[in-house]
């Protein structure tokens, strides 16, 4: 009764954005034509929407009916793959961390959607956006419902074809395919690891005799609690295996540094995408599986000290950025590596408690930070910007709002969630008793890194909207327009198919707006301003509303380890944060400091390098390429073609010699071929009165 | 004449017909081999609908006698695992005609012939149950499309005919003799010679076929086989035929993607259910050169200058994922490596059809003279990308699925070493990184960029049918990601059933033996009708296999020896 | 019947296909080698005759003996022999003409084109 109820809703979940990828795939191209752009953008912008919001509201009212403390609930739908050695069907779970999970990815969702509709509103490819978006959503709820790991899977590498196909959107500038390429390649790494952790886990299932064959299901899981027990060796490789995973899918440290290029891709994607959802699976996924890496403590070790160490390497590289996206993008890779301290700590309700806070606030600072390029003609270094809170006001404010918050100022959102996660940390039981250990090690350097999280953000707030002068009004407008490509003359092609056009199909002109010198920002339009609004609001308040209310509720689905309370965390944190901010403020209150100007070969070496992410982007990508380039080229033009053609031409020509010796008998010489005849005649005569008659 | 051998005649008849029309009428051509092909897809339809699930004979099974005294028969039947490669054959059969309206200007007639021909050959091939027939028809389909390639292939045609046809025929030179010695070796342990592959089978599930002393010839010809099969599939190191044949062929290459599919068809149908005693031991072997395959196929794919190639580097790549499936000898990679034949024949299909019409359009295959062609053909981009996404294996396309429950297989291992289990499908899933690392620059490169300033400016998108064509590839693909079990719940019965042929001990293994005849314990084969039942052959060296294989279970006296070294 | 014994017949019919044989390998004139191989054909025809005709003759079950039953299979054996030489002459010669309209010459030793 229940169930049937439910599936419903979660039918109505999923395919309503699927529903609206369809629509927006399928008529957006024709309506452009029929409608015209203006009211194509009004009605299938408000779609695109209703196929986010129309999911928020079913999901509130299932958190309605599903009750406070009600049991997680499987909903099953079909069977998927089916067969009797191995099921995975579409089946569904509802309980409070799908729940939380769902209300973020709808709820922040549709805000971004609305603010898409303006952003994006002189895009001609505005349909094509919204197809990706919606199949994003579609493919984000498939991953946070799913009732087993296969069909997690799904919305996994859904979600990593949907941030491909975003950050390659404007797929005319070949910087973003690249880093369209590297996403998705360096996801598939993490995947990599993902599908052998779960290979392991499957054949760990299936050799222990059990009644379902679904045996990646989560209820089947958490009743195989003594086979974990047993084996855990193999549950140490598993979540180590698994986190590989969700260290390429949430950026973590040797697999991040695909996200920092991500920021490629239109504004709202890198709001909803490479921050509030699509980033946090990987935590989501640790958090699911929560009874399997409590009962391994290396596991969880590793995970605190790649976080931490994570969120100390992305918050240094920060400083070195000065392009406003790319700072947000390493301030999100440090705050997801907060969240893998905290299940490291097995305080792994905390990890998602920041994830919903560091939502609303990093949402909010890419939205507030999209404004501000859409502001400021599409110009991203800060060092353009300065004294912008007088052009946009609320823009400002929001963004104040959200730099407060994650730096952990009480009592914005991001202190709640961020000092909960320094004190599981701190005062974890990981590894049973209560020193000095991996764990609370790795909760000291999130402590410092909570320290350059204030310092980075204040260093951004002040170049972007405070400081003395308006620095793009410094900008020598000597920029020429390049060339428009001239197309090659009638062609001389043989087109009996009628293959091509007489003419060369036209580029819709985009503007290629300029920052100028003479340049005024305008604050946003309502339907942008509206979604920072509504952000800043729940960047206020999510911290304090839900603060101990939501680790209680998620106990039901997910386990957690215990702590001991440290007294001290919380003056501590506070002072961190504000330390942080106060130093920011003393660097960069005049605005961009002389030793940090234009010339970034003036900067400080340790700078550069920071910014330039260590060298470990160059090293791993160029050396992959590299050594990839050159043992592909070997195999083709050595071995290939020496060893595989070489054996293969070598019989060919090894026949072709037999054949020309024996070619030589046939000389053409009838007669003599006669005389052969005849011997042999007689040589076969002479054969059988020797053998048969036994002599002449 | 039963459905399936109609079903294999029509497109014969089709050739026959397109043969008696005038020579100019391409436009009759055209409309007559579609018609055929249409029907033939109609009616493997039909036996889809006819076809019981659940049941590992073969079903719809037709029996005449060819060669009888040979032990020859024309002996035809589908089950579970030759079920969807017969859609998927007619299938591709209409796509082929349906998209050769750019090949067909020149001898348009021959052109049509030969595709018929080979598509009723191909059809042969899957449902055929005799090995003289399977033989026959297995070295038919070389032919259409060897002559395809010579006659309309593209720059160094010849040569290529020439490779692909002779590679392929030396390869499977060897199988005719393999079974020859099957069938003697038939005739010495169970009395008569046969070439029926049901009958053979049945002495093989009662191990009275190979009796412990011939295991040495068990291997020759296990190899044999394997060594054909795996040249047709064709797996690395045995892949040059195919690059070639898939670059120079014409449109016929989506056909050439289904010929090679009975390759790892027929590593299925025979190196498994007739050959138990060897194919656990072979199976490390060849999944380690499956393994290679998916490496190499997948690291040269990623530098092909030539857009046919890597779409040709990529199939070797996913050729190893279906052997590692059929050969980790489990119902999972079994069943993955099944239902990849079938789902790879799709995605590579619509692949290889992509690149084709491209190719078609600026006469070029090289990569770099592409770019930006999205701006200009966004339908094509869109649809390369579905066929793009199954290609990688991505979730909710078909090629996870098999993709996904070859690798499951693969890790659960079956009879290699644990060790080398993992090792394997740790090696295999480095081939899904480099998927989608050559797939993903394939696509970077066509349509993303700038647009060079070249004769693409004037290119159009593709057209309104061509659209409608693929789109049904691209359904079919998500189709297979999301139910799969549309295709499993035939396949998974028949999947188990050999996977227990190849790894049960003799008398515990099944066989296709239906209710009217059965095999005696000491081989002999009987046959029953209305009750009565009958001795087909009985065994000439029954004593003396007996006494070699049980040697304590009859302690062997002076006399028994003596009798048995007389023979 | 009586008078020459088998023998002798087959001691001619050695001779005449020795002869041919020599004559094959040794002429260079096609039309000689035709009669040569004329020349041998014949011998085994002679050879074939005479062997039936001295073949100790029995009846079979049942057969009624009748004074002119022979056993007639050398007879037939002969015309076969007879019509293959005829066809043999008729195809060589065409062929030998249709070289001699292209080369005005006849010579074995020249028709070497198809040497290795």
């Amino acid at each position: 009764m229940r169930t049937t109820y439910f599936q419903q809703d979660v039918l109505l979940i999923i395919l309503c954005p699927i529903v609206g990828f369809l629509i927006q795939a399928f008529l957006g191209g024709i309506a452009k034509k029929k409608l015209g752009p203006s009211s194509t953008r009004n009605l299938f912008g408000f779609m695109a929407v209703l196929a986010v919001a129309v999911p928020f509201v079913v999901t509130l009212r299932v958190l309605t009916n599903f009750g406070p403390v009600s049991s997680p609930l499987v909903v099953p739908l079909a069977p998927w793959i089916d067969l009797n050695s191995f099921r995975a069907p579409f089946e569904f779970l509802i309980d409070p961390l799908s729940l939380t999970m769902l209300l973020v990815i709808t709820g922040i969702g549709s805000l971004i959607h609305l603010y898409a509709i303006g952003y994006m509103a002189k895009d001609k490819d505005f349909t094509r956006f919204f197809t990706y978006m919606n199949l994003f959503i579609a493919a984000m709820t498939i991953l946070v419902l799913a009732n087993n790991l296969v069909l997690l899977f799904v919305g996994w590498e859904g979600v990593g074809l949907c941030s491909y196909l975003l950050i390659g959107f404007w797929y005319k500038d070949k910087a973003n395919t690249i880093a369209a390429n590297k996403a998705f390649i360096v996801n598939r790494i993490g995947d990599f690891g993902f599908m052998i952790g779960l290979f392991l886990l499957y054949c760990l299932m299936s050799s222990k005799a059990h009644r379902h064959t679904r045996f990646l299901s989560y209820d089947v899981l958490r009743t195989s609690i003594e086979t974990f027990h047993n084996h855990p060796a193999i549950v140490t490789g598993i979540c180590l295996l698994l986190f590989v995973g969700a260290c390429g899918k949430s950026a973590q440290f040797p697999l991040y540094f695909w996200l920092p290029d991500a920021m490629a891709g239109p504004t709202p994607v890198s709001a909803l995408i490479h921050a509030a959802t699509m980033v946090t699976a990987g935590v989501f996924l640790l958090n699911r599986l929560s009874f399997l890496f409590v009962f391994s403590p290396v596991a969880c070790g590793v995970v605190a000290i790649v976080g931490a160490f994570t969120a100390l390497f992305a918050a240094v590289i920060a400083f070195g950025q000065t392009d406003i996206k790319k700072v947000l993008a390493y301030s999100t890779v440090s705050q997801l590596g907060f969240m893998f301290v905290a299940c490291g700590a097995g305080g792994f309700s905390a990890g998602i408690f920041h994830v919903v806070t560091h939502a609303f606030f990093k949402a909010l600072l890419f939205l507030g930070s999209g404004a501000v390029i859409y502001a400021m003609a599409h110009n991203q270094d800060m060092r353009n910007y300065g004294k912008l809170s007088k052009y946009l006001p609320i823009t400002f404010i929001c963004m104040l709002i959200a730099f407060l918050a994650i730096s952990g100022i009480p009592p914005f959102a991001g202190f709640y969630s961020k000092e909960a996660i320094i004190g599981d940390a701190i005062g974890n039981q990981v590894f049973g008793g209560s020193g000095i250990n991996l764990v609370t090690v790795a909760g000291y350097t999130a402590l410092f890194a909570a320290l350059l999280t204030g310092f980075y953000m204040a260093r951004l707030t002040w170049l972007t909207f405070l400081g003395k002068e308006e620095r793009w009004r410094s900008i020598s407008t000597d920029h020429s327009h390049h060339a428009e490509a001239v197309p090659t003359p009638a062609l001389e092609v043989q087109d009996a198919f009628g293959f091509f056009a007489s003419e060369p199909l036209q580029l819709e002109e985009e503007d290629h707006e300029e920052l100028t010198a003479d340049h005024n920002p305008k604050e946003v339009p309502l339907i942008m301003s509206l979604p920072l609004v509504v952000l800043a609001i729940g960047s206020i308040a999510a911290g304090f509303l839900l603060n101990g209310k939501l680790v209680n509720w998620l106990q039901e689905s997910v386990q957690t380890l215990p702590f001991h309370e440290v007294s001290w965390v919380t003056p501590a944190g506070i002072t961190a944060g504000v330390l942080g901010i106060l130093v920011g403020i003393a660097v960069y209150f005049q605005g961009l400091p002389q030793k940090e100007g234009w010339d970034i070969g003036k900067w400080s070496r340790f700078r550069v390098w920071a910014g330039s992410q260590f060298g470990y982007d160059k090293a791993v990508t160029g050396g992959a390429c590299a050594s990839g380039n050159d043992i592909a080229n070997f195999l083709s033009s050595q071995f290939e073609r020496w060893i595989i053609e070489g054996v293969l031409g070598g019989i060919a020509r090894t026949a072709k010699r037999i054949g020309d010796l024996i070619k030589t008998t046939q000389t053409g010489f009838a007669r003599l071929y006669a005389a052969v005849i005849l011997c042999g005649v007689i040589g076969l005569v002479g054969w059988i009165f020797i053998s048969v008659r036994g002599g002449f | 004449m039963g459905i399936l051998s109609i079903l294999i005649f029509l497109p014969f008849l089709g050739a026959l017909l397109v043969g008696l029309t005038p020579n100019g009428a391409r436009g009759l051509h055209r409309g007559l081999s579609m018609a055929v092909s249409l029907g033939c897809l109609g009616l493997s339809l039909y036996v889809v609908s006819k076809f019981q699930a659940g049941n590992y004979h073969f079903q719809l099974t037709e029996k005449t006698n060819w060669l009888p005294q040979l032990g020859i028969s024309y002996f035809v039947g589908v089950d579970g695992i030759s079920l969807w490669m017969v859609v998927l054959t007619s299938l591709l059969g209409v796509i082929g005609c349906f998209f050769s309206v750019y090949e067909d200007a020149n001898r348009s007639k021959a052109f049509y012939i030969l595709m018929l021909i080979l598509l009723g050959s191909m059809l042969g091939t899957f449902l055929a149950l005799d090995l003289i027939l399977f033989y026959t028809f297995f070295e038919l389909s070389l032919l259409p499309v060897a002559f395809m390639i010579w006659i309309w292939g593209n720059e160094d045609k010849k040569r290529a005919a020439m490779r692909y046809f002779v590679y392929l025929f030396g390869g499977s030179i060897l199988m005719l003799l393999g079974m020859v010695m099957i069938a003697y070796q038939f005739d010495k342990t169970n009395g008569m010679v046969s070439f029926n592959l049901v009958q053979i089978q049945a002495a093989v599930s009662n191990g009275s076929l190979w009796q412990g002393q011939c295991h040495g010839l068990e291997a020759v010809i296990f190899w044999v086989f394997a060594l054909a099969f795996l040249i047709k599939s064709p797996v690395f190191p045995f892949h040059t035929w195919m690059v070639d044949g898939y670059t120079q062929a014409p449109i016929g290459a989506v056909l050439l993607g289904i010929l090679v599919k009975t390759g790892t068809f027929g590593l299925i149908r025979f190196c498994l259910p007739l050959f138990p005693d060897v194919v656990r031991g072979a199976s490390t072997i060849i999944l380690s050169v499956a393994v290679l395959g998916i490496l190499y196929g997948a690291t040269l794919a990623a530098i092909q200058t030539d857009i046919k190639k890597v779409i040709a580097y990529s199939s070797v790549s996913h050729v190893g994922f279906m052997v590692l499936g059929i050969f980790s000898l489990n119902q999972n990679g079994l069943v993955g490596g099944i239902l990849g034949g079938f789902y790879h024949g799709i995605a590579s299909g619509m692949l290889i059809l992509l690149v084709h019409l491209l190719c078609v359009r600026m006469k070029d295959r090289s990569v770099a003279i592409f770019g930006g062609l999205k701006v200009q053909m966004p339908v094509f981009a869109t649809l390369f990308l579905v066929a793009l996404v199954a290609a990688v294996g991505l979730p909710g396309t078909n090629g996870f699925i098999s993709e996904f429950l070859s690798l499951i297989g693969a890790y659960e291992g079956g009879y290699t070493n644990h060790v080398a289990s993992t090792f394997f499908a740790v090696a295999a899933s480095v081939g899904v990184i480099l998927a989608a690392v050559y797939m993903l620059l394939l696509f970077q490169k066509l349509f993303y960029g700038e647009r060079p300033n070249s004769s693409i400016q004037y290119l159009r998108d593709i057209k309104g049918w061509e659209a409608i064509g693929l789109a049904v590839l691209a359904i079919l693909i998500v189709w297979g990601g999301m139910a799969p079990s549309t295709f499993t719940q035939a396949m998974e019965t028949s999947a188990n059933a050999t996977r227990m042929m190849a790894i049960n001990s003799a008398s515990k293994r099944p066989s296709w033996l239906n209710q009217e005849e059965s095999i005696g314990e000491d081989g002999s084969l009987y046959a029953s009708q209305d009750g009565v039942v009958i001795l087909i052959s009985k065994p000439k060296y029954h004593q003396k296999s007996m006494s070699a294989e049980l040697p304590q279970a009859s302690p062997p006296g002076p006399a028994v020896l003596q009798t048995g070294g007389n023979h | 019947m009586t008078g020459v014994p088998l023998i002798g017949y087959l001691a001619l019919s050695i001779l005449m296909f020795c002869i041919g044989a020599v004559g094959v390998v040794i002429r260079r004139n096609p039309i000689v080698i035709f009669m040569c191989i004329e020349l041998m054909l014949n011998a085994a025809n002679l050879a074939f005759l005479s062997f039936a005709r001295y073949q100790p003759w029995k009846p079979a079950v049942g057969q009624i003996p009748t004074v002119n039953a022979y056993d007639v299979r050398g007879q037939v054996m002969v015309v076969f022999v007879m019509a293959v030489a005829a066809a043999e002459v008729a195809v060589g010669l065409g062929i030998l003409m249709a070289i001699f309209r292209l080369r005005d010459r006849v010579d074995v030793d020249d028709l070497n084109t198809l040497s290795g």
